[in-house]
């Protein structure tokens, strides 16, 4: 019970101490012969955590799919719902911001790479997902069918980032390509991801408690 | 197996009185060529550049209207719950469904493929490459859109539901068949990585499809 009346303060904390550090001059990201990459650069922050945050919420949704068909229970259903929810959003941000970022470094809001598809068709089948929600009337049925969908959603993304990756990608690997350099730039990064993380689990609680409340109701 | 078989069998034997299904995605697929055309210009120039884009979206789309049906026509006349009375295991009304399905989705891809070849005015290269990446395809097509054609049956706006849920699904049998299918045209045939994921992708959803199958159609 505590912990629901902490959370959103931890939350809030977390947040501006994540966007202090985002607009603290040290975080400038560096190109890789060291030449600064431009204000624009410092999108990735929250670009990076909130496609995080859109991933664990869509693997979120594929584990409560499964645990529902397994055992039922209702509470299974409504985390998914849940955080289906979250993720469409978080999603349609990452598009965003990415589509905001590439138009300042590659000069296009969009390209077909293997990333950017990946993530229009991860936002696709989660709008699919609830699409095929809201046209089920009867709850239990609703709930078995949804999950089955969330299953299938779930093990069809990884395949259709390979699939795109037939293409050529221009994406930077960020993270693995050495391109993070310096305490700061890593534990600014680290901060914005703790801090969406919270926000996710923040928005999750509360969709649920709603969603509960309709049962009551 | 056999029941399988036997599952698949009635369906075909019931499409075959009609023909309904059947010629209505005939029609449909050649619609598709048309429009295209149409779209394209008489003389469309790098045809071998549009060729894949207008086939596969032909062959989607088509077979889209078979699978809407496979299911819809069972639940109207109550057949449905006939089917399911049947002492087999779920899985066996799905792989017999898949047969059925496979075996029409083809019939409209062997005729669409000639009624493009006339239309269009372009002799395919490679007629046998072709083959091999449009049989992958059309199992994965038709793996995931049975499995998803039984979840959207019960559902209010079914034949709005299942292209919008169906398509995001597919894309890498989509992405991989064009891309293969343009580099099997202009003759490259270094096709392994495609027909790679087509693999996986099949062998993936026909496992996961049998697994939740029964959760599609129970009640």
């Amino acid at each position: 019970m505590n912990i629901k009346k902490i959370l959103p303060w931890i939350t809030a904390l977390t947040m501006i101490i994540a966007i202090c550090f985002v607009f603290h001059p040290a975080s400038a990201v560096y190109g890789p012969g060291s030449e600064p990459l431009g204000n624009y650069y410092k999108i990735f922050y929250f670009h990076v955590p909130l496609a995080w945050v859109a991933y664990l919420a869509f693997f979120v949704v594929f584990i409560s799919s499964i645990r529902y068909l397994q055992k039922g229970g209702q509470k299974w259903d409504i985390f998914a719902l849940s955080s289906a929810e979250i993720g469409v959003i978080f999603c349609g941000l990452v598009l965003v911001t990415g589509m905001i970022w590439a138009k300042a470094t590659w000069g296009v809001y969009w390209i077909w790479d293997p990333r950017l598809t990946t993530s229009l068709v991860l936002w696709l089948l989660y709008a699919a997902y609830l699409m095929l929600r809201s046209a089920i009337p009867e709850p239990e049925r609703k709930a078995r069918l949804a999950s089955v969908f969330g299953i299938i959603a779930f093990v069809g993304a990884p395949l259709s980032y390979f699939s795109i990756h037939l293409w050529s990608t221009i994406h930077p690997e960020v993270v693995t390509s050495g391109g993070i350099k310096g305490h700061f730039i890593i534990s600014a990064l680290l901060i914005n991801l703790i801090a969406f993380t919270l926000l996710y689990v923040y928005l999750f609680l509360l969709r649920v408690e709603i969603e509960m409340m309709h049962i009551d109701a | 197996m056999r029941r399988c078989l036997e599952i698949a069998w009635k369906d075909l034997r019931a499409e075959f009185r009609t023909k309904q299904m059947l010629n209505s995605m005939l029609l449909f697929a050649l619609l598709i060529v048309t429009i295209f055309s149409f779209a394209f210009g008489p003389y469309p120039e790098r045809i071998e550049k549009l060729a894949p884009g207008v086939l596969w979206v032909a062959f989607t789309f088509a077979g889209m209207l078979g699978l809407s049906r496979s299911f819809t026509s069972e639940k109207e006349q109550g057949c449905l719950d006939g089917l399911k009375l049947c002492p087999v295991d779920r899985s066996a009304i799905y792989i017999g469904k898949v047969v059925s399905n496979l075996i029409l989705v083809s019939i409209m891809e062997v005729v669409t493929i000639p009624v493009f070849v006339v239309l269009f005015d372009y002799s395919i290269p490679n007629l046998g490459e072709i083959c091999l990446i449009i049989m992958p395809g059309t199992l994965g097509f038709v793996f995931v859109g049975t499995l998803l054609s039984a979840l959207t049956v019960n559902t209010r706006t079914r034949e709005i539901l299942l292209p919008v849920i169906l398509f995001p699904v597919l894309v890498p049998v989509i992405v991989s068949a064009v891309s293969a299918t343009t580099k099997v045209l202009s003759g490259r045939l270094n096709i392994l990585a495609e027909l790679r994921i087509l693999g996986t992708y099949d062998a993936i959803f026909f496992i996961v499809a049998l697994l939740i199958f029964e959760y599609a159609i129970e009640d």
